[in-house]
């Protein structure tokens, strides 16, 4: 099974990633949105980052997830590509995102939008299909 | 998908999707487009899109697209719908994320054969002295008293700073600076991610162009705006940065938590929204507000930069005034309040333009003095590469439009399939063989601009120009362009 693809779209970045569990489901997701906003990371100790999400649905807690490393990533110009996480239910989750420095990123991911965002179980492993406005 | 069979032709330049078409429509949708570009504009979700914005509450008259139409979230991009500013609703995806994109356009008092023997070094320098690229920041850091200043002061704050002169103050949109802006309602995510962006072009479709003016069609006009055959002119394209998307952010997330109470069912999470007389309303709002402010303080910024780069090349080289004038700056991704005729009657609107800019014919008060006889000057960017206009607002945008007409190209391929087609190397290349200048931080940003991924900048302005909501005043060609990754 990939972690995750890179669909088709005419403006936007549209990611459908995929996870045994949902933890591996949310940090596949997250990896697919640094490395296809082509993050350079250099070589240097990554940071831990605390976070704590509440949102009103599982759509809802995935897209707010990304938007908050996204926010992060934009204010210490780090890309997470590890997490830790602490709770992982259908509302919350809290967990520590791992920051590596960036030297640059080749495309500018200017927000994670709810637009046709997607979180199921398929068989035996999870899907989730989101979009980054670009 | 819904196709073309579902239009009703009004004129060759305007299509109707009737209210009747979907149960939840409250007023019809309108599409400005040739025959021609209907088939590709179908080709993607942006009709469904704007039948979706016809359903939203206090919409007006119709949801309306412009040719350049394509795709977005929620709203699609090239559209603009008027809400009852009592009874109707504010939404974020009629903005967009990246509040107050926009454009200005500056101009030289030389001409071409004069700066020809100077457009690389030119373009080198802008390069160096105008940060672009992701994450690249400024110069200055805003501590929390200065950041505040600048989110309710905009343009005039800068401006007052010595980044301008009180001429260029009176030739951008709004004056710069939208009063209603609250900087307490700007979290602080935003605030931090904006800290060091003033003065940064960014990425993606933002660029920065020295242009030559091609062509003039108005000759009149063109003189009142200040624009003359082969003369030499500045584009800067770019808007609110990281501050921006965070705030839209925040009041997406905010406002579809509250839809339940406010009994609003949307068909896209996207269009999410909240009623204007809403304390949430209101907050977006002044929040919007300010992050706008913040985009027309960064343009004024790279113009301060821009200014220097020009006078530092050509200080030594040529004789003459060196200064660069302000033409005027529209915002094209912005909700603002404004009065408008519907059906005879002055009613005060919530206009949202999303990838529109605004096109206010003669004698409306907002627009400068200088102007107030031609209408406003309307700013075009091309895709890079190619050419952009300036026109002119109209009477019939008034009537027809709310004041407002198209912002661009309008991106017709994705990202991914542009970068496939084409080689970064042999578009810098084909564009240096026609003479145009590239200063690019890196080829993929290069390829997914190319100008073969957006609709054709001359179609969408003749569809625009025809319908008469803008008149053509001028056609301005690229010489470089500067540009992030």
């Amino acid at each position: 099974m990939k972690a995750y693809e890179i669909l088709e779209h005419t403006t936007d970045l549209k990611i459908r990633a995929f996870g045994k569990t949902k933890e591996e489901l949310f940090l596949n997701m997250l990896r697919g949105m640094f490395l296809g906003a082509g993050a350079k990371v250099q070589n240097k100790k990554s940071v831990p980052r605390e976070i704590k999400i509440k949102s009103s649905d599982e759509q809802s807690l995935i897209v707010d997830f990304l938007s908050e490393a996204l926010t992060l990533s934009d204010i210490n110009n780090e890309a997470y590509l590890e997490v830790r996480f602490k709770k992982l239910i259908e509302t919350e989750l809290k967990a520590e995102i791992f920051g590596t420095p960036v030297k640059n990123f080749s495309t500018e991911i200017k927000a994670v939008t709810y637009h046709g965002v997607e979180i199921k179980k398929v068989g035996d492993h999870w899907e989730a299909t989101v979009l980054f406005d670009i | 998908m819904t196709n073309k069979k579902i239009l009703k032709k009004i004129n060759s330049q305007l299509w109707e999707i009737p209210r009747e078409f979907r149960s939840d429509m409250r007023v019809p949708a309108r599409i400005y487009a040739s025959e021609q570009m209907l088939e590709k504009i179908f080709e993607d979700h942006s009709v469904d899109q704007l039948i979706n914005v016809a359903t939203l509450p206090g919409i007006l008259k119709y949801a309306l697209a412009m040719p350049d139409i394509h795709e977005g979230y929620g709203f699609p991009i090239g559209g603009v719908a008027a809400m009852d500013a009592k009874r109707g609703v504010i939404s974020p995806g009629g903005v967009g994320y990246d509040i107050n994109c926009g454009v200005r356009l500056l101009t030289s008092s030389f001409s071409y054969g004069e700066i020809a023997p100077h457009l690389v070094d030119l373009a080198n320098q802008i390069a160096r002295d105008v940060p672009s690229g992701v994450g690249r920041g400024g110069k200055i850091v805003l501590k929390e008293k200065d950041m505040d200043n600048i989110l309710e002061g905009g343009a005039k704050r800068i401006i007052a700073q010595d980044y301008g002169t009180k001429d260029d103050l009176e030739k951008i949109e709004e004056g710069g600076c939208l009063a209603e802006a609250d900087a307490s309602l700007v979290s602080e995510h935003a605030k931090d991610r904006g800290r060091d962006q003033l003065g940064t072009l960014g990425s993606g479709n933002h660029f920065l162009e020295i242009q030559r003016v091609e062509k003039i069609y108005l000759p009149d006009v063109a003189e009142i705006f200040g624009l003359r055959e082969n003369q030499i002119a500045v584009m800067i394209h770019t808007g609110s940065r990281g501050l921006g998307h965070q705030v839209a952010t925040d009041y997406v997330r905010l406002m579809n938590t509250k839809l339940p109470s406010w009994k609003i069912n949307l068909p896209d999470r996207e269009l999410a929204c909240a009623p204007l007389d809403s304390d949430e309303g209101q907050r977006y709002f002044k929040a919007m507000a300010a992050a706008a402010n913040f985009a027309w303080a960064n343009r004024q910024m790279i113009t301060d930069l821009v200014r220097r780069a020009w006078e530092k090349v050509l200080s030594h080289k040529l004789s003459g005034k060196y200064s660069l004038s302000l033409v005027y700056d529209v915002a094209h991704n912005i909700a603002k309040f404004e009065e408008h005729k519907i059906d005879g009657k002055k009613v005060k609107v919530c206009l949202h333009r999303k990838g529109a800019t605004r096109a206010f014919g003669p004698g409306r008060i907002e627009v400068p003095k200088v102007y107030r006889e031609t209408g406003q000057p309307v700013l075009i960017p091309g895709s890079m590469g190619t050419a952009s206009y300036v026109m002119a607002g109209t009477e019939t945008a008034m009537a027809e439009s709310f004041g407002s007409t198209c912002h661009g190209a309008g991106r017709r391929m994705s990202r991914a399939e542009s970068r496939r087609r084409v080689s970064g190397q042999m578009l810098k290349k084909e564009l240096e063989t026609q003479g145009i200048i590239v200063r690019c931080g890196s080829f993929s940003g290069l390829t997914e601009e190319a100008p073969l991924a957006y609709k054709d900048i001359d179609e969408v302005v003749e569809v625009v120009h025809r319908a008469g909501l803008a008149k053509k005043v001028a056609r301005l060609v690229p010489l470089a362009v500067v540009k992030g990754e």
